[in-house]
């Protein structure tokens, strides 16, 4: 009769430890990871260039730089002081943004702020 | 009820739990990465210096820059400051608590030589300029110029140059 207890306690001890597993499984599949291309970011606001082009709406500058060093689908939005879109380069992600504000340009002040979401894989 | 009917209810229990509970994590973590400071700093002299070349005050528009760029802006100091025809420069130390940051901004033109060209015909003259950097930057000249080599051009007087940061220095 013990031989039957037993086995009975191990295999709910078995079941608990599945159902323990896959909870950890399904929480860690649904937690969101998110990537912050702060270092892209830095990358594009170290070229003049890319500043004068993003200051003067120079959209297809803007593209070139961006296409020339991010490899991953990426969004970049720039807003005036007022939090209105001035204009969207890429495509619509979801994700983290490395954002900046910029106070102008070239002598010219303009406050402008920049952000970039990059679809990138993350790193473990 | 045995051990193994239990099993299932507290197995049921858990997962449910673990699904319910999931999505509410969110960790927000705030990162300010070394590389994006050193940029948004120098960023930030390059629009002083060409801010103050328009006439406005340095340290106001630097401390502009830096309000609206940082939540906490940092301290700096600077360590020199030269707004001349032929050199606009700055050199500021940037103090953010947990790291310094020296950034060096210039942009200069040297007349290195004149000279009379008669090849049109008549005497022009020109000037042979040497224009250095921080950094490698593209320049725009008023006048026609022709590139010598990598720092020198031979230029029209008066020789007037423009940069991708704004800088204009003169001869």
């Amino acid at each position: 009769m013990s031989g039957v207890y037993t086995l009975d306690a191990v295999f709910a001890s078995l079941l608990l430890l599945s159902a323990a597993l896959l909870a950890v499984t399904v929480r860690s599949l649904a937690t969101p990871h998110y990537t912050i291309p702060a270092d892209y970011l830095a990358d594009l606001i170290n070229e003049p260039e890319f500043l004068t082009a993003v200051y003067s709406g120079d959209i297809v500058t803007v593209e070139a730089y961006l296409n020339s060093l991010i490899p991953y689908p990426y969004n970049f939005t720039v807003y005036d002081s007022s939090g209105n879109k001035v204009f969207s380069v890429g495509v619509p992600l979801e994700g983290a943004a490395a954002s900046i504000t910029l106070a102008g340009w070239r002598g010219e002040s303009r406050t402008l702020t920049l952000s970039l979401k990059v679809a990138a894989p993350v790193r473990p | 009820m045995n051990f193994t009917t239990v099993a299932y209810i507290l197995a049921f229990l858990i997962v449910v739990a673990a699904v319910a509970t999931a999505p509410i994590s969110v960790t927000v973590v705030e990162y300010q990465p070394i590389k994006l400071v050193k940029a948004v700093d120098y960023a930030a002299v390059c629009y002083a210096l060409s801010a103050a070349q328009n006439g406005a005050s340095f340290t106001g528009a630097l401390s502009d820059f830096l309000s609206k760029a940082y939540r906490e802006p940092p301290s700096y100091t600077v360590l020199e400051y030269k707004l001349k025809p032929d050199l606009k420069k700055a050199v500021v130390e940037f103090d953010h608590g947990w790291v310094k940051v020296r950034v060096e901004v210039y942009l200069r033109l040297r007349v290195k030589s004149t000279l009379v060209d008669y090849s049109s015909g008549k005497p022009e003259e020109y000037y042979i300029v040497e224009v250095t950097s921080d950094r490698p930057v593209s320049l725009s000249f008023e006048s026609p110029a022709e590139r010598i080599n990598a720092t020198c051009w031979k230029a029209k007087p008066p020789v007037v140059v423009v940069d991708s940061r704004g800088l204009e220095v003169r001869s």
